[in-house]
């Protein structure tokens, strides 16, 4: 997909759509089929009221977010995206009130599964939080998203 | 026990943010989940989104650990998700965890999603906590 309507694509997700609103992830890079997105720090999807990091959980849903978008990136129309398989390992904890980068590549499409790895780091770039590999159906049951990236880009 | 278990729900703002219930702990720790807006993840089929989906998991397993090893529940070290079928959006997700097994340093938990019936998971998890040892301090 080229990098315009990519970007239109993240646009609208971070707008109209629930999980990824609440996130607000950052767009900072798309180079070479690889993606880069930053997840601030919000205290609601911190692990302690004081002193705390982001938590697993929300980690996990940054990572999910950002393999299906790099999925788009190496599709040649957006589609339904399902998640088949994730696995994440929690290395460390995300640092106490910080933003994260979320790092992801495609480095798969076969038979119509997307195959996905992707790793969280600090803001500085110098600690690996999480490391995770993941499944995806492409083309999953429910209506095509062209339509509604078509519809926006009006 | 049961008291440390709400206590973590209240505490940790991530808890306190999916609204989650705790149903039992007996014989093994049952949570729902009710729906919100902030979870769908594809807007044309309201599903709930998969990192959710994997937070709410992850949440039940820990309170399951907090059940079994109490303040020597360590951090969570690996999750591994299977999707099973979709969440549906706009309805409540019950989970319930199972324990694997409690060693000397590492705790595995099973923990299964559903909405319909336990017979029908969306999701299962596969999770494993390290177990802090006496007198070792570290943020979970």
């Amino acid at each position: 997909m080229d990098l315009d309507r990519l970007k239109q694509l993240h646009h609208f997700f971070n707008e109209s759509v629930g999980a990824h609103r609440d996130m607000s992830m950052q767009l900072v890079s798309l180079e070479n089929g690889k993606v880069e997105l930053i997840m601030p720090f919000q205290q609601k999807h911190s692990t302690h009221r004081i002193d705390g990091g982001l938590h697993p959980g929300a980690l996990a849903a940054a990572i999910d977010s950002t393999c299906g978008f790099v999925i788009m990136l190496n599709l040649e129309e957006p589609q339904a995206i399902a998640t088949i398989n994730l696995k994440l390992d929690h290395i460390q904890p995300a640092p106490a009130g910080e933003d994260v980068r979320i790092h992801a590549e495609c480095y798969q499409i076969h038979n119509g599964f997307a195959y996905v790895r992707a790793y969280a780091q600090d803001i500085t770039g110098d600690k690996l939080l999480c490391s995770s590999v993941g499944v995806f159906k492409l083309g999953s049951a429910g209506p095509d998203l062209v339509p509604e990236i078509s519809k926006n880009r009006s | 026990m049961t008291t440390l278990l709400i206590d973590y729900l209240q505490d940790s703002p991530y808890a306190a943010n999916y609204g989650m219930q705790l149903l039992r702990t007996d014989p093994e720790v049952e949570c729902t989940t009710p729906w919100q807006d902030d979870f769908v993840g594809n807007p044309l089929i309201q599903a709930w989104h998969g990192g959710i989906v994997t937070g709410v998991l992850e949440l039940t397993g820990k309170l399951q650990a907090l059940k079994v090893a109490a303040t020597q529940t360590g951090p969570l070290l690996s999750a591994n998700v299977n999707f099973l079928r979709p969440t549906r959006g706009g309805s409540l997700v019950h989970t319930q965890a199972h324990l694997v097994r409690s060693g000397k340093q590492i705790i595995n938990i099973n923990v299964i999603a559903w909405q319909l019936s336990p017979q029908e998971p969306t999701a299962n998890a596969s999770l494993t906590f390290a177990k802090r040892l006496q007198g070792d301090i570290q943020p979970t």
